[in-house]
């Protein structure tokens, strides 16, 4: 890292090049902090499922599914989980080669986008041609609704914050300098597929 | 047979659990004689109380009047079950009695079958398949897959009216059980690969997802299984009311065992820490310069 | 060409060629967030839903908290990643210096926690505004001094601006500032997750002090559907603010836990972790996987109110059992969220006070995270009388019984420690000894609550009222003012005034057992709660019961007094150690300075260990560590 001397302001520069901040440190402390922070993001779409099961057990006024309500078309929703996949799949393989090869860990990283754009995209379309309006009622279309917003609007984030490691996946780099960082944002990354394809197989085929 | 609680004045009569259970005590009888008393002291007393108070609680969840009541009553028939996974088999995991009832065989036929098992290499991927199957995390998946699949009503409705295949759950439930409290309590001369603090999650995991399995029993709001088709209960509720029980029972009284375990086993990694910062030792590994 | 003085910090983005100067301060913020409202809400309005115009307020509030967040500096890091630039992670310095810092983003753990002090001091102060007008309008039964419906809003206010307050009051404060130095470490895990969790902590307040401007929320902090589906818009402050405060809970547990697990020092193994926080790390554990399950039921509300989605209505396939079940998962470990750090605070403290080790450490650490794992399966005992299967109820009954276990170890543990101990009483002490003793009435009520069969007449009265009370005013907050005696010297180099201190005391657990414990005999009355009218022979009581409010929240004016009086209008600085205790904190100067430890410092003895003439010192804080390797505690600092 670099050390050339900076002041702060009027106050000493203590702690930049402080040992507590070498990223060996930084790197132990990601890999733990990222677990933690999927397991409570995990509960976020735990109670959404909850929601699913428990309102289709009740079945309240026969409107779990009323007639207006369809399955939407499961080749839609198949599409946005395969590339939600390939763009967890595609920032793994980026972030394993961020220290040795910032190029081809970019390389990666610009497809995981492109591949969460398109996900985003196919999501929107898919909404606007869902075949049932929530405010129609019905237990089901507001949980899908409600489930499918929630991950895509984490996925929104995780594609601007996949930004932020196109741009510092360089030779000077922050995450070349931090591929634990890289690493741990992978990681979140394959937790939103696996709840991707969870809620495909929960919501299109139950 | 009276409906009702009646029942309970009628002992079943199960040949397949009381010629087990005689065979086990047997062989732990026959295998322990010869050995010098006190030979391991007072742990050997506990270990040997546990695995008869393991036999006598299966006795009692199979061979007992509840077995009677249990045709009848979901809850009851859930409190069977969870006397078999979480009473019997960690008593018999804290018994430990493999090797004794071992010894209970003639010499002759235990060389004849540990000496190909252990040695002969045309046996070697029944090895490696023994290895790969008791790993922690294979025997978690296996015993959760029992427990749930057991648990499809086209299947537990098959135990009700089959009673081979009842018998079979049973048989399963007690040996992946055994098997799951094998990876927490060390079977000698097996070993746990867990540490502590790995065991403390191991059963915080399982308990979590009989916790899943129990909601949906408590939650549902049709019953799932043929004993709706009884025309009456004991007690005259309902059978919604009775799968409720039942999914009350597997959540609360069934997660007493896990929560002790998950107990003693933050006690002693505790103990373990204490241990490692008197001997100078980092206990914690991966403890980072912090700063 | 000489390039200026550049900085690595919040707000100044380094490159190697520019250099862009973003001024970020609160102001900016405030600048902002109001910006961000209007934009919020012609955005929400331009969409032209059916929804009582609820999509321009919550999109006014999200936008308004996000810009305000931006405004403050939180951007400036992820932008300057996103650009390109060349960033350093770690924070040089703080932006903004000397008092000016505490106003501003600051990614100093210690000035965060002096920043939670105020802010929940504050909050707790609108809170007892809210109490007193509460009070005041329960002076007269019939007709009432408040109308229904604003006197509803009014309980809601109080009672969510004190669940603000109740979640974070001990961990934002004091388990910011003093975890770090209680394992030896000079950083958080995540100081910006940290400074972000504290930030979100304003525009909660704010959000929520703008609902009677809404109409108010007449559904109380349980916001219970359907009330809450036909409330106005002033439920919407709802929504926002309590999400922003569990979205702080999320961060703040994710910061706390990893730095308790990965940064301790040498010698710091879990055994030698102070109690104080293995409360701290337990309610974390609970604050991360509890609060986004609130998080998902009030953005289901949130649907509900805008895309007119019907996750609770159950004529349209939703159902209102879904939020009960829902907001009682997080409800019931919130309410650990509250108890377990002032059961460190109060485990801590008793040692130090009584002159004697903690009796029981694992003991204690297993209370903890007994009760941490107990909460997990409790919660349906709210809903005893709101819809619970009544089969399923006596299952919850046992296990809400059996958490009475590990709080009763914890109390076991605080007596072990005070038996034939030297107790000093000094101010905190004292409060100790307040906590004990409202927390033992408390948790006792909570029992026969926890029973189906005396919750069936007790449920929604005033004697469920009185026990929370119990549990969290004269539980929690009473260990929060025993820990801003103990720890005002540390953190703000003043001592409080002792003489006030033991004034504020006897007047506080005066005048709040005066007023709380009648309201166990007006549940037992069957006075119900939330109601704004009762039945006439009431009134003596609750005349008395309000009264011995009002003083009660003038002992606190008292006690705001004493603080303001002590932190700015006296000019002696405290000690480093006046209590002359053992804890590692107390070992360092103060004032502390930007870093904690000049030499990370390698624990070599528990801080307990009073009466032990071959005690070791709790740590090694100067010398050359002869734990070579990895360079602990060896490396010089850079100057």
């Amino acid at each position: 890292m670099s050390q050339q001397s900076q002041q702060s302001r009027g106050l000493p520069n203590l702690v930049a090049s402080a040992p507590e901040w070498s990223t060996d440190v930084d790197a132990r402390v990601s890999s733990v902090g990222m677990w933690i922070f999927m397991g409570a993001n995990a509960m976020l779409f735990v109670a959404f499922f909850f929601a699913f099961f428990y309102l289709r057990a009740l079945n309240n006024a026969d409107n779990w599914m009323n007639i207006w309500t369809v399955h939407p078309r499961r080749y839609i929703g198949g599409i946005i989980v395969l590339l939600l996949v390939a763009c967890a799949g595609l920032v793994v393989m980026g972030a394993r080669s961020a220290a040795k090869a910032p190029s081809t860990a970019r390389m990666f990283f610009w497809l995981a986008l492109l591949a969460g754009v398109l996900c985003c995209g196919f999501q929107v379309y898919e909404f606007k041609h869902l075949g049932f309006d929530p405010q129609m009622g019905g237990g089901y279309a507001s949980v899908f609704v409600g489930l499918k917003s929630v991950l895509m609007a984490e996925i929104v984030v995780a594609m601007i914050w996949l930004g932020t490691h196109i741009a510092q996946a360089t030779p000077i780099g922050d995450t070349t300098a931090r591929p634990a960082s890289a690493a741990a944002f992978g990681n979140f990354l394959v937790m939103l597929a696996g709840v991707g394809v969870v809620a495909y197989l929960v919501l299109y085929f139950i | 047979m009276p409906p009702g609680l009646g029942v309970l004045a009628y002992w079943p009569f199960e040949p397949v659990v009381l010629i087990g259970v005689e065979l086990a005590a047997v062989l732990y009888v026959v295998g322990g004689m010869g050995l010098s008393r006190g030979r391991h002291g007072s742990a050997g007393r506990w270990r040997a109380a546990a695995f008869w108070l393991g036999l006598l609680t299966i006795l009692v969840a199979l061979q007992s009047p509840i077995e009677m009541l249990a045709r009848q009553l979901f809850w009851v028939h859930m409190i069977q079950h969870l006397l078999l996974m979480v009473v019997a088999a960690p008593l018999l995991a804290l018994a430990s009695p493999w090797t004794q009832m071992w010894r209970a065989l003639p010499l002759r036929l235990r060389r004849s079958v540990a000496r190909p098992l252990f040695l002969q290499p045309r046996l070697a991927w029944l090895r490696a398949l023994y290895h790969q199957v008791s790993r922690p995390s294979v025997i978690w998946v296996l015993a959760t897959a029992n427990l749930w699949l057991w648990h499809l009503p086209p299947l537990y409705d098959l135990t009700l009216s089959n009673h081979l295949v009842h018998h079979l759950e049973h048989t399963l439930f007690l040996v992946l059980g055994i098997a799951f409290w094998a990876q927490l309590i060390d079977q000698r001369p097996f070993r746990s690969p867990l540490g502590t603090l790995e065991r403390a999650g191991y059963v915080f995991l399982a308990m979590v997802q009989s916790w899943g399995l129990a909601g949906v029993l408590s939650f549902a709001t049709v019953p799932f299984y043929s004993y709706a088709l009884l025309p009456s209960r004991p007690g005259g509720i309902s059978a919604l009311t009775d799968q409720q029980l039942a999914g009350g029972m597997m959540w609360v009284p069934g997660a007493i065992t896990y929560s002790i375990a998950l107990i003693v086993f933050l006690f002693r990694w505790l103990a373990e820490e204490d241990l490692g910062g008197q001997l100078g030792v980092r206990a914690e590994k991966g403890q980072v310069h912090g700063g | 060409m000489a390039i200026a003085p550049i900085v690595d910090g919040p707000s100044i983005i380094q490159s190697s060629e520019r250099r862009i100067v973003v001024p970020t301060n609160i102001l900016t913020g405030i600048v902002l967030a109001v910006f961000g409202y209007w934009v919020g809400e012609q955005l929400g309005n331009s969409f032209l839903l059916n929804d009582a115009q609820n999509t321009g307020v919550l999109l006014g509030y999200s936008f308004a908290s996000i810009m305000f967040l931006v405004g403050v500096g939180f951007a400036n890091y992820p932008l300057a990643r996103l650009f390109g630039w060349r960033v350093t992670p770690q924070p040089a310095g703080d932006d903004h210096t000397g008092a000016w810092r505490y106003l501003n983003l600051s990614l100093d753990h210690k000035v965060i926690g002096v920043q939670y002090l105020v802010a929940m001091l504050m909050a707790m102060l609108f809170g007892g505004i809210g109490a007193m007008l509460i009070r005041t309008s329960l002076l007269v039964p019939d007709p009432p001094i408040v109308a229904p419906d604003k006197y509803l809003t009014l309980v809601s206010m109080h009672s969510v601006m004190m669940i603000f307050v109740a979640s974070a009051a001990i961990v934002g404060p004091f388990g910011n500032f003093f975890v770090p130095l209680m394992i030896g470490t000079n950083r958080m895990a995540f100081p910006r997750l940290e400074a972000l969790s504290f930030w979100l902590v304003p525009p909660a307040i704010v959000i929520l002090l703008a609902a009677p401007i809404f109409g108010g929320f007449q559904t109380g902090w349980t916001g219970y559907t359907p009330l809450s589906e036909q409330a106005d818009q002033g439920f919407d402050s709802y929504i926002v603010g309590f999400t922003l405060i569990g979205l702080a809970l999320v961060v703040s547990g994710v910061n706390m836990l990893t730095t308790v697990i990965r940064l301790r020092a040498p010698g710091m193994t879990w055994i030698r972790l102070p109690i104080f926080v293995w409360g701290v790390f337990s309610a974390s554990i609970l604050g991360t996987f509890a609060a986004p399950i609130l998080a998902a039921a009030l953005i289901m509300q949130g649907f509900d109110r805008t895309l007119n989605t019907t996750f609770f209505i159950s004529s349209a396939g939703g159902s209102p059992y879904l939020w009960e079940n829902l907001f009682w998962f997080f409800g019931h470990p919130e309410v650990y969220i509250f108890i377990l750090p002032a059961f460190g605070i109060i485990l801590e403290l008793l040692p130090h006070f009584a002159r004697k080790p903690l009796w029981g450490y694992r003991t204690a650490v297993v209370g903890l995270l007994g009760v941490t794992l107990l909460s997990w399966f409790v919660w349906q005992h709210h809903l005893f009388m709101s819809g619970i299967a009544p089969a399923l109820r006596p299952f919850f009954m046992f296990s809400t019984e059996m958490i009475s276990i590990p709080t009763g170890i914890v109390f076991l543990v605080a007596f072990g420690t005070l038996w034939r101990a030297r107790i000093s009483m000094s101010v905190p002490m004292l409060f100790c000894l307040g906590f004990l003793f409202n927390f033992l009435i408390g948790g006792l009520s909570g029992v026969f609550l926890s029973d189906v069969p005396s919750d069936v007449t007790l449920h929604g009265s005033y004697f469920s009222m009185a026990h929370f009370h119990f549990t969290i005013v004269g539980g929690e907050i009473f260990a929060i003012i025993a820990a801003i005696y103990y720890w005002f010297p540390k953190m703000t180099g003043r001592m409080l005034n002792q003489t006030l201190g033991k004034i504020h005391f006897w007047w506080m657990m005066i005048a709040f057992n005066m007023a709380f414990m009648p309201l166990f005999a007006a549940g037992l009355l069957d006075m119900p709660r939330r109601v704004s009218t009762y039945a006439v022979d009431l009134q003596t009581l609750n005349d008395w019961v309000s009264i011995w409010a009002f003083i009660l929240f003038a002992s606190m004016l008292f006690f705001a007094f004493n603080v303001i009086w002590s932190w700015f209008f006296t000019f002696k600085v405290a000690p480093a150690n006046p209590w002359q205790v053992r804890s590692i904190e107390w070992m360092l100067p103060t004032p502390l300075g930007r870093r904690n430890f000049e030499k990370i410092p390698v624990f070599t003895g528990s801080p307990y260990d009073y009466g032990n003439p071959g005690a070791k010192p709790v740590a090694d804080l100067g010398g050359p560590s002869d734990l070579g390797r990895r360079g602990f505690g060896a490396e010089p600092v850079p100057s």
